[in-house]
């Protein structure tokens, strides 16, 4: 399936979200622009504070009223930026839903999980109790609960983390929904129970053909999961690349630092003694302005003049001269998919060492 | 502003912290706060300089003078013995402060070792603490107080000291409360790990932590006090006449409700300022002193 | 005690911490947690041991425990060839600037009304190792050595990120020179960018001071980064003990093997092609632990003897003897089964 053809799920567009207060104003989303298709896995990564959290928050329209949200979010046509409550509320449950970090807090302790399934399906699609609780019943069984009609009359005390999870999932697709933001679903859960919850998420993926914005930190979780990739900083969305690109090719100096950050067992040890993990020096800037330069300049090795001076776009890349297995994403998904904000986006493939910025490649 | 605060999760890990808004201008922001901080501040100096405010002796009787309506000569009116009223007013404040601040001190001063002893050691010693705190709190207050007054006779000390030791369960409950929930937090374990004693632990880390909430108790305390403090003495076990206080004052207005209210009305007003203002300013602080923003 | 205790580890002159037979049970109204049921285990002078285990494993108990946090039920706990099991409190206090620990939190792991210069400050002052003039110059310099400005000594806690704070709270426990030092998820609650730099500088620090480290994590690409033993915790129990590049390269206990198969490494084209063993179940409670060998309940390989006998950690002839694994379908000789091809 090429998203090029068919329209987005979900597309948003030059998004900002601007919280102020009595003492400061924070610019937590900055001019941010993504697209989603049905089927598709996009994972949004960043540090905490990079806005990835607030986005999805304001993509569900549930911002604080100290916050003021800019541009546009459009879901299946519809426009969602100035919608009213009562409208958003009948998109959010039905077209888009939402999964979160701890799925304790979002269930209700004192009724069983086949009841809550069931009363979303109720709310939403207008059916009887008797068919509401088998619907549930399937449900929990197509995100994997073992048992499920046995299950469907347990209270969430009695379930695992992971099964709460996967309750939570069931009650985020009971209606079909087009699109499914999931904010750091694994965060809480050990590594034998995130890989049970991200199977799950792939076979939604697969078998009801969901949208998926998977927020998330971590790189080993986006790497396992997504099909797209977008890496925000300080706000602002820096690359955006097919999943393979980004791993195989960053363009941007963040998204290079952050993956070269990570510990990957068998990369760490040569001949030995430890590498050393590349960090990025300096700090994540305050969101207080919204600087017209790049706001990993200060950060970066790369940076000349021209980066403290203009803000750079999201902006498409040409494809790689050299292709290799790793470049084959580009023909999935056409040359057009690789962006990155950044006037001398590293090359493709640079030297083992740290490469100094030149002349031929500040001109490319 | 929490809606905001909760919105922005992030800041403190940006490496630039929010401006450091002193408390003090956090007060200013909180506008009930600043009221009974406000109030709070006029009543302590009524009570400082109650001889230079108080135009009359408010203990001397003035017989020509008596049950006078207020007006240019007696702002407030006078009693039935032709006492000036504003004067008795303030003295009475002052009488009510000193009693609040005395047995809040009181209550303290048995209630925060016991509270820290019972939430820090723990079980024999936290059960000693418990049970004394149900034998004071089995106790009603007034039961003790005549108690007290039986026992010691009647005067302001005895009746402080009721009050006070009335206050000590509360105490005890907030200390302990507070030092059970310090005592699991990792930087007690690493002042441990550090090689500090006991004494480190609860007097550098322990007490300090709990300051927030002992200040709130302090100020809700002091007007809790002011009332039991009106109370005995109304009863006659606290102030004894011709002393001025606020609760003798209502006392001595109960036979001329109906041929002189303004004997029962400023009293009564006075009570209601002094525990308003220290309710507020307790709120306010409650909110200010919050231990979820203060450790963050 | 009904729990299996396994050999101790052989023990070494050059031991920093030995752990033998530790155990250490919570009763509380629903029973008896068994934390922590008879784990033995030894790091020598500057080797970084990792223990690695899922939450409710029992690794940060063993952790605790180690730095005489928290009191063992039964076991031993020896630092530097001295038994500090049964030791009081008051007794500990010297002895404390020989072993020190890193916790996860470093937002909670500060006091939040004390400086900088204080927090760091407050072992050599309470072991009256400096104070004065000489006490603030030996801040200002460890401070240097974590990579931290000295004028920070004066600001609180919340006025740094979370990544200098646990600078600070690294610079604190090795301000007494410790030759223990206990690194509990020291890395978990930070992001990816600061994780790294604190991973190097914890592999710095080590290097130049060789002290012995237990590093506590559930991040395998960390452990398997900084450690060079790795111990692997299962409700309550080692399941397995090798050196850092063996476990990662040919993990032996079936469950060791399907944690390695479930941490997602960040390359798209190897997570592809990994093979996966899912775990069926969910993991037992340790209330009530099942029988035989913990694991048999989610073992995909499990046989009747496992259910009936709780297998000893034992070592294996392979590897030069550094390899220990407590599985019965272990052979002695090193051959494992393999848990992904069923």
């Amino acid at each position: 399936m090429t998203t090029s053809t068919a329209p987005p799920a979900l597309s948003v567009r030059d998004l900002s979200v601007v919280f102020r207060t009595p003492t400061r104003v924070v610019h937590a989303v900055d001019g941010l622009s993504f697209d989603i298709a049905a089927g598709e896995v996009l994972a949004v990564v960043g540090e905490s504070g990079c806005g990835k959290s607030v986005t999805s928050t304001a993509v569900l329209g549930l911002l604080p009223p100290t916050a003021s949200v800019g541009g546009s979010i459009r879901l299946g046509g519809r426009e969602l930026v100035g919608a009213d409550e009562s409208e958003l509320r009948d998109v959010r449950g039905r077209e888009l839903a939402m999964i979160f970090q701890e799925p304790m807090t979002s269930l209700n302790p004192v009724l069983t999980i086949g009841r809550q399934v069931g009363e979303v399906l109720r709310r939403h699609q207008g059916i009887g109790r008797r068919e509401a609780r088998e619907r549930a019943v399937d449900l929990l069984d197509l995100v994997g609960i073992p048992a499920p009609a046995q299950r469907a009359r347990d209270y969430p005390h009695q379930l695992s983390g992971g099964m709460r999870q996967r309750v939570m999932i069931a009650i985020a697709i009971a209606c079909d929904p087009a699109v499914l933001i999931a904010d750091e679903p694994t965060t809480a859960l050990d590594v034998t129970v995130q890989a049970g919850i991200l199977e799950v998420l792939r076979s939604l993926r697969e078998r009801l053909g969901t949208a998926i914005v998977l927020i998330t930190h971590d790189l080993g979780v986006v790497a396992d999961t997504a099909d797209r990739v977008l890496v925000m900083y300080a706000g602002r969305g820096v690359e955006q690349a097919p999943v393979d690109e980004l791993f195989g090719a960053p363009r941007h100096p963040y998204t290079r630092g952050l993956l070269g950050a990570v510990p990957v067992p068998g990369r760490g040890r040569a001949a030995g003694g430890r590498r050393r993990l590349q960090e990025i020096p300096g700090l994540v800037p305050s969101l207080t302005e919204q600087p017209d330069r790049c706001t990993f300049q200060p950060r970066c090795s790369y940076a000349d003049e021209r980066c403290g001076e203009q803000r750079p776009a999201l902006r498409a890349l040409r494809a790689p001269r050299e292709r290799d297995e790793r470049s084959a994403g580009y023909e999935r998904y056409g040359p057009e998919r690789h962006e990155a904000a950044c006037w001398y986006p590293v090359p493709v493939h640079p030297e083992p060492t740290e490469p100094e910025p030149t002349e031929e490649e500040a001109a490319s | 502003m929490s809606a905001a605060a909760t919105a922005l999760p992030a800041a403190e890990e940006r490496g630039a912290p929010l401006a450091p808004l002193s408390r003090l201008r956090l007060l200013t922001r909180n506008k009930l706060a600043l009221t009974g901080a406000v109030a709070a501040a006029i009543l302590v100096l009524i009570a400082v300089f109650a001889p230079l405010i108080a135009p009359y002796d408010p203990a001397r009787p003035d017989f020509t003078a008596a049950l006078r309506e207020p007006g240019w000569a007696h702002w407030l009116g006078t009693d039935d013995l032709g006492r000036d009223q504003l004067s008795r007013v303030v003295y009475g404040v002052r009488a009510s402060l000193q009693i609040g601040l005395l047995a809040v001190a009181l209550a303290f001063a048995a209630g925060v070792p016991l509270g820290l002893i019972a939430g820090y050691y723990g079980r024999f010693a936290d059960s000693v603490v418990s049970r004394l705190t149900d034998t004071l709190l089995a106790f009603p207050f007034l039961v003790l107080a005549v108690g007290l007054a039986t026992i010691l006779g009647p005067s302001l000390l005895n009746a402080t000291i009721a009050v006070g030791v009335s206050q000590i369960p509360a105490v005890i409950r907030i200390t302990r409360a507070e030092t059970l929930r310090l005592k699991h937090l990792d930087y007690v374990a690493a002042a441990v790990a550090n090689g500090g004693g006991d004494g480190t632990v609860l007097f550098r880390h322990i007490l300090p932590g709990a300051l927030s909430a002992l200040t709130v108790q302090a100020t809700v305390g002091i007007p809790t006090a002011i009332i039991g403090e009106a109370l005995l003495s109304f009863l006659g076990l606290g102030v004894q006449p011709p002393s001025p206080s606020l609760g003798v004052m209502l006392s001595s207005a109960q036979a001329y409700i109906a041929a002189a209210p303004w004997m029962a009305v400023f009293p009564g007003l006075a009570i209601i300022a002094a525990t308003l203002a220290f309710n507020l300013l307790g709120d306010g602080l409650r909110d200010i002193l919050d231990p979820q923003g203060d450790s963050r | 005690m009904t729990a299996a205790v396994a050999p101790a580890e052989a023990s070494r002159d050059d031991a920093v911490l030995d752990i033998n037979g530790l155990v250490r049970h919570f009763t509380g109204p629903a029973g008896t947690v068994r934390a922590v049921d008879g784990v033995s285990l030894g790091i020598g002078r500057g080797e970084i041991v990792g223990l690695v285990g899922e939450s409710g494993s029992g690794k940060s108990t063993v952790g605790r425990c180690a730095v005489r946090l928290d009191r063992p039920t039964a076991g031993q706990v020896t630092i530097n060839g001295r038994d500090v099991t049964r030791l009081s409190k008051r007794a500990l206090r010297p002895l404390r600037k020989d072993f020190h620990l890193v916790f996860q939190d470093p937002s909670s792991s500060l006091d939040p009304r004390m400086t900088v210069g204080a927090i760091v400050g407050q072992p050599l002052r309470l072991h009256r190792l400096a104070s004065g003039d000489a006490l603030r110059d030996r801040v200002a310099a460890l401070l240097a050595q974590v990579g931290l400005r000295p004028e920070l000594a004066r600001r609180r806690p919340h006025e740094l990120s979370g990544g200098q704070r646990q600078r600070v709270s690294i610079a604190r426990a090795l301000s007494v020179d410790p030759q223990l030092l206990v690194a509990d998820e020291p890395t978990s609650a930070l992001d990816v960018s600061v994780q790294a730099s604190v991973l190097n500088l914890l592999a710095d620090l080590q290097r130049e001071r060789r002290f012995g480290c237990l590093f506590i994590t559930h991040d395998l690409a960390a452990v398997e980064y900084l450690a060079d033993r790795i111990a692997v915790m299962h409700l309550g129990q080692l399941v397995e003990q090798a050196p850092a590049a063996e476990l990662f390269a040919d993990p032996k206990h079936p469950y060791t093997q399907a944690l390695l198969s479930a941490a997602p490494v960040p390359d798209p084209a190897a997570q592809r092609s990994r093979a996966r063993i899912v775990l069926s179940g969910e993991l037992p409670s340790p209330l009530d632990p099942p029988s035989g060998c913990r694991f048999h309940t989610r073992c995909p390989l499990a046989v009747d003897r496992c259910r009936a006998e709780p297998p000893v950690l034992r070592r294996l002839a392979e590897g030069g003897g550094r390899r220990q694994v407590s599985c019965h379908l272990v052979a002695d000789d090193g051959t494992a089964p393999d848990a992904a091809t069923i």
